[in-house]
Order: structure tokens, then sequence, then C-alpha cells
């Protein structure tokens, strides 16, 4: 029959044909890259020095990491996943492994709200065996995971320069970030009860009155200025560049959004989406341009 | 709740408004057309015909932009609870479990065996996926007690908190009485929604001072809560039951304050990964009270209904081009 080869009949035909196969539920499979971090929290004494400000209002190293960690991972796209570790003593302890950050905000806000320097199982800090034993926690994970390391890079106590810490991991093995948090200008430690109430800050005499049970290796400017910590920025800096890390001195949460967004950082994924819309956008073109064409006269 | 997943598809709607605009019908030629009398069902079948064409574009725009109906939380009546799971993280847990007499003076390499941490692990990450219904929270103890997971039903998350304490070993000393406590507050500002189960999961204890006994009693019978230890006994404990000369070892002393608490309370000591198996299943058996929970009704998709609708107009569309006439016969 000749109407069935009518242009407009074909035109919906297809266009029919393009709306039943979206009920077949095509997918396009898409490389996109997803990104997976473990963000490791450095929860050490010297983390509590407030010499950052949020907002107007002073903050302690922690806090301020912590709230513009946060801020960050909601810029961050959906599929993203981030899990939380802590960083004290000579070594990491991961307290979630990472799950997807939009489904599980209100689970991960909670978690990282609850990081606290009363967490800590140990007064020393020493920062490089920590960012090390990190790298090496997420080879034991059972996905690709990026690290994060936040940190003041205050070791503390001082490293003894005749046994410094050895990386005996591979360069760039575990990609990630050194994140650098705090002042420049030295600060006092601020000191706390057992009942983590503020009780004043950590004096050259506390340490001088130690004497022998100091490390040999500290020197006497090592001591009288042991109560004080800065951000080490450049100590954090080689650390980073020795892993094969990146570096990023932590300002504010969009830019930490975006340096988590590297390319490089980015895990290849394939990823099907739904390609419905396709169809159903080719089958409305076609309609509407039936409904076009149909209106014109016989001459077509 | 209706939400798009493609919010810039809604640009196209205008469209729908084309068939009002073109007619889409073929034209005859007829001498004089102005001459015709009115004819109402004509006028009808016109409008109408411009009215499906309208909605089919209109259902395809939205299913384009992805409709969808947004997760609902509804609230039903189940069985289920609110488990706080308090696990010991001292260095003892990374040990292996010895039975019998095979305890060799030999530390195995980490990471070549199951840590009695890991298979306690194991085991709590079976008991939570077979309970979806429940809460689960997470509190690692250990020289200072450390939280992890506040309460919650997404397993995702309850999973997640389990197993990142089964790669790495656990830390130094414990400190149960901390944990304990601060743990329990985790049920501060929940709704009571019909049981609640704290479960300890130790190998050894220390000695909980009186006052920090007081305030545990106080805390248990404030938050209602039944509390359950499971005890991964040593190969050096005697074991929770006081011998000869009553409670001596710290376990039996805090074994007989939980006892004498006048509170739920249960113990089961679990020597091998089986007896902890079975005390899990227990428990999982005596916490199936009805509560009231939280269900939550996943997003769904519409966009299979707009393009059925869709569909459905780009037939009836279809039908009647096909009816159309080519000449006045």
């Amino acid at each position: 029959m000749t109407r069935w080869r009518r242009p407009v009949v074909l035109l919906l035909l297809v266009a029919g044909l393009a709306l039943v196969a979206t009920f077949t539920g095509p997918t396009l499979r898409l490389r996109t890259p997803m990104y997976r971090y473990v963000f490791t929290f450095d929860i050490t004494e010297s983390m509590n020095v407030e010499d950052l400000s949020l907002d107007g209002v002073p903050v302690s190293r922690l806090d301020y990491a912590k709230r513009t960690t946060l801020a960050a991972l909601q810029a961050l796209p959906c599929g993203t996943e981030a899990g939380l570790a802590l960083f004290a003593g000579h070594r990491a302890f991961l307290l979630i492994t990472p799950i997807e950050v939009c489904a599980n905000y209100r689970e991960i806000a909670a978690v990282l709200g609850n990081i606290s320097w009363r967490m800590s199982w140990e007064p020393r800090s020493e920062v490089a065996k920590g960012l090390y034993k990190s790298i090496d926690l997420m080879t034991q994970l059972p996905a690709k995971t990026r690290i994060v390391f936040v940190s003041d890079g205050d070791e503390a106590p001082p490293i003894d320069p005749a046994v410094t810490p050895r990386f005996t991991g591979t360069p760039g093995g575990i990609r990630g970030l050194v994140i650098g948090v705090g002042g420049d200008t030295p600060m006092p430690i601020p000191k706390f009860d057992d009942d983590g109430a503020r009780i004043g800050e950590w004096t050259p005499q506390d340490f001088e009155n130690r004497g022998s049970d100091l490390p040999p290796h500290m020197s006497k400017t090592d001591v009288v200025n042991a109560h004080l910590s800065a951000l080490h920025d450049s100590y954090l800096q080689s650390l980073a560049t020795q892993t094969g890390l990146g570096y990023l001195r932590l300002a504010d949460a969009d830019a930490l959004a975006r340096r988590l967004q590297d390319e490089a950082l980015g895990i290849p994924r394939k990823m099907s989406t739904d390609a419905r819309g396709w169809f159903a956008g080719a089958a409305l073109a076609l309609f509407l341009l039936a409904q076009i064409l149909g209106g014109r006269g016989p001459q077509d | 709740m209706f939400g798009v997943t493609h919010p810039l598809a809604l640009l196209l709607l205008p469209l729908a408004l084309l068939p009002f605009v073109c007619h889409g019908q073929r034209a005859v030629p007829h001498p004089a057309p102005d001459l015709l009398p009115t004819d109402g069902l004509s006028t009808l079948l016109d409008w109408g015909l411009r009215a499906v064409a309208a909605c089919a574009v209109l259902a395809m725009t939205l299913g384009m932009a992805g409709v969808y109906r947004a997760e609902e939380k509804i609230e039903r009546i189940g069985q289920g609870a609110q488990v706080v799971m308090l696990i010991d993280s001292s260095g003892s847990m990374d040990r292996p479990y010895v039975t019998g007499n095979k305890g060799t003076s030999r530390v195995p390499v980490w990471g070549t065996y199951r840590s009695k941490g890991q298979i306690a692990r194991e085991l709590l990450a079976q008991y939570a996926a077979r309970r979806p219904q429940d809460m689960f929270a997470l509190f690692v103890f250990s020289s200072n007690p450390i939280a992890v997971l506040p309460l919650t039903e997404k397993q995702d998350a309850i999973q997640a908190a389990i197993a990142a304490g089964m790669i790495e070993r656990g830390l130094a000393t414990t400190d149960l009485a901390a944990g304990i406590v601060q743990s329990l507050e985790y049920f501060r500002d929940q709704a009571f929604t019909g049981s609640r189960v704290m479960l300890l999961l130790s190998d050894g204890s220390a000695t909980l001072t009186l006052p920090m006994q007081d305030r545990i009693r106080n805390l248990l019978e404030k938050y209602r809560v039944s509390l359950y230890w499971l005890y991964m006994r040593d190969q050096h404990s005697p074991g929770l039951t006081p011998g000869r000369n009553g409670a001596t070892a710290p376990e039996q002393q805090v074994h007989e304050f939980f006892s004498n608490m006048g509170l739920p309370y249960r113990a089961y000591s679990a020597e091998d990964p089986s007896a902890l198996k079975e005390a899990i299943a227990e428990v999982d058996k005596l916490q199936n009270l009805p509560i009231r929970y939280q269900d939550i009704v996943p997003r769904t998709d519409l966009a299979a209904w707009c393009y059925g609708a869709a569909l459905a107009g780009l037939v009836v569309v279809l039908l009647a081009r096909l009816a159309e006439v080519e000449a006045w016969a």
C-alpha cells in the first residue's frame, strides 16, 4: 500500500521503533574517571594549635582540616568514594574503608566530625613514618585507592639525623596528596587534662624538666622550642616529592576539591550509562519532523 | 517527591506546543474551503489529535529528562534492633586463635593467618548483613576509645566500618571502661524503637573502677540497653566462671559485675570461631522483638512510563495519518 510509503508515516514508524528500543534498556559504556580516597588525619597534639581561622573564628588545625575536607567532599561528584583514617605515633589507623559520598554523606560527615585528638593512641608524632605506613595501608586495600595525608608536618620528637626513616615503597606506586595545614609562626601547643579540658599550653620548662627522658639527639634549641609548632611546609613538600605524591597547602575547600578531581588522580572506570534518552531524543526529532512535514500540501 | 536527572532536557518542553501550530494533517485541495460547513466532530478530532501529539512530545521530553520519584522514608514495624558494636582493637586480637596445645612460642607473620580480630569482624559483618533492618554503630577501643560510626541503617557504611579493622593490625592497650561509657552515648538523642543491644567483643579485660562501674550501670539502665559480651577466650585465660577462690582474674571480676547489675546481660565465652559463630546466632535469635524502623523506598525511574505514554500517543497519531485520504473521493 502506498500510504505506508509516505515519508510522514515512515518517520513516525522509525520514531516508534526508537521508543520501543528504550524498553530494551540500552546503555552506553563510557570511560569516565572516578575518585577513591582515604583521608588520613594527623591527630597528634600539635594539630590542636589554633593558628587558623574559619569565618573569623580561630580554630585548631585539626578542626580546620576536618571542616575544609567536609566542604570539599560536598563539591565532589557523586560516585566518588571516601574513607577515613587517623595518624598518630608512627602509623595510620583505618576507621572506615571508602564508601560512596552522596549516598553516605551523613555517615561520612559523622565519622569525620567525630575525629578528635582524644582518639590518639600515642603521644609521639612521627610524620614521615606515619606517611609511609599510610601509603602501605593503601596497598592493602582491596580496591585501588589514593591517599590524602593531612598533617602539619611537625615531627615530635625531632628526627634523629643518625637514623632517618626510610621509604621502602615505590615512589608514585600509590598516588595522592599530602595536605599541609597550619600557620607559619611557631605557636605554643595547647595542653589538656585527662578529661579533655584545656589547661594552658606547653612551656619550655615542661621539656627541660624531663632531662634525660628526652631523646639524646635533641639539641638545646630543639628542647627550648619543643613546645612550639608551625606548619612545616617545605618538609611536607619534600616528603611528598620523595613518595611521589602531590602537595597542597590547605587554604580553602574549593582548591582542595579541584586538586581532588585532578585527572592524574582519577581512577579509570568503564561505566554503563542509561542511553534511553538518546533514543527518545531521536524519536522526538522524527516525530516533530513528521508533524511539520505532515501538514504540507499534497505536492510533497 | 519527584525529580529529574537531566534538568536541561526540560528546556525542550515548549516543543509540546508545536502540534498546536503545525496541525500535521494532510491537506487536500478544495476549491472553496470557506464554503464548507463547520463540522463539530471534525474540529474535535483535529484538536484531539493535536492534544495527543502534544502529550507525546511532553512524554518524550520528560523521559529524556529522566523523571523519577525520589527515594522515600517510610516507617515500618518489623523485627530488629539498635546495635552498638564495641570491638576490642588491642594487639592480642591480632593473634591467631590457639586451640588445644598447638600453641608455640613462635610469633606468626602478620598477613599469613586470620587473626582473632579478623575472624570476629568477618562474623560481625555477616551478622549485620543478615539484619538489614537493624541500625548498627561501631566503636573501637584501645588505649583511647575511637568512635567510628554512629547508629545507621546504611549497610555500605556499616560493612565499610567493620572491614576497616581487618586490614591492618590493632593498636596497643585497651581501656574497656571508657569504651563502654563513650559508645553508650551513641544512644543519646536516638528514639527508642524497641530493642537496644551492646555487643562487646573482646579477648581480655581490664579492671573497672567503682566510679566507672556506676557510670556504666547508670548508662545501661538509662538507655535500656542489653549487654552481650562475646568473650574470645585466650589460651591463658581462666575463663569467666570464678574458680575456688572467687572472681580473681580481671575478666572474672568484670563478668561478676555485669552479672550482678540486675540488668539484661549475657556472656558468651567463645574459644574458637565456631563457638563465636554460635554465640552471634544466639544474639540474633534473642533480638527479634518487633520494632519501628525507617525503611527506604528507593528512587523509582518513571522514564519508562513516559516512553510508554509517548509510544501510545505516537500510535494514535500514526493511525490517524494512515487514515488520511489522498483526494476527495
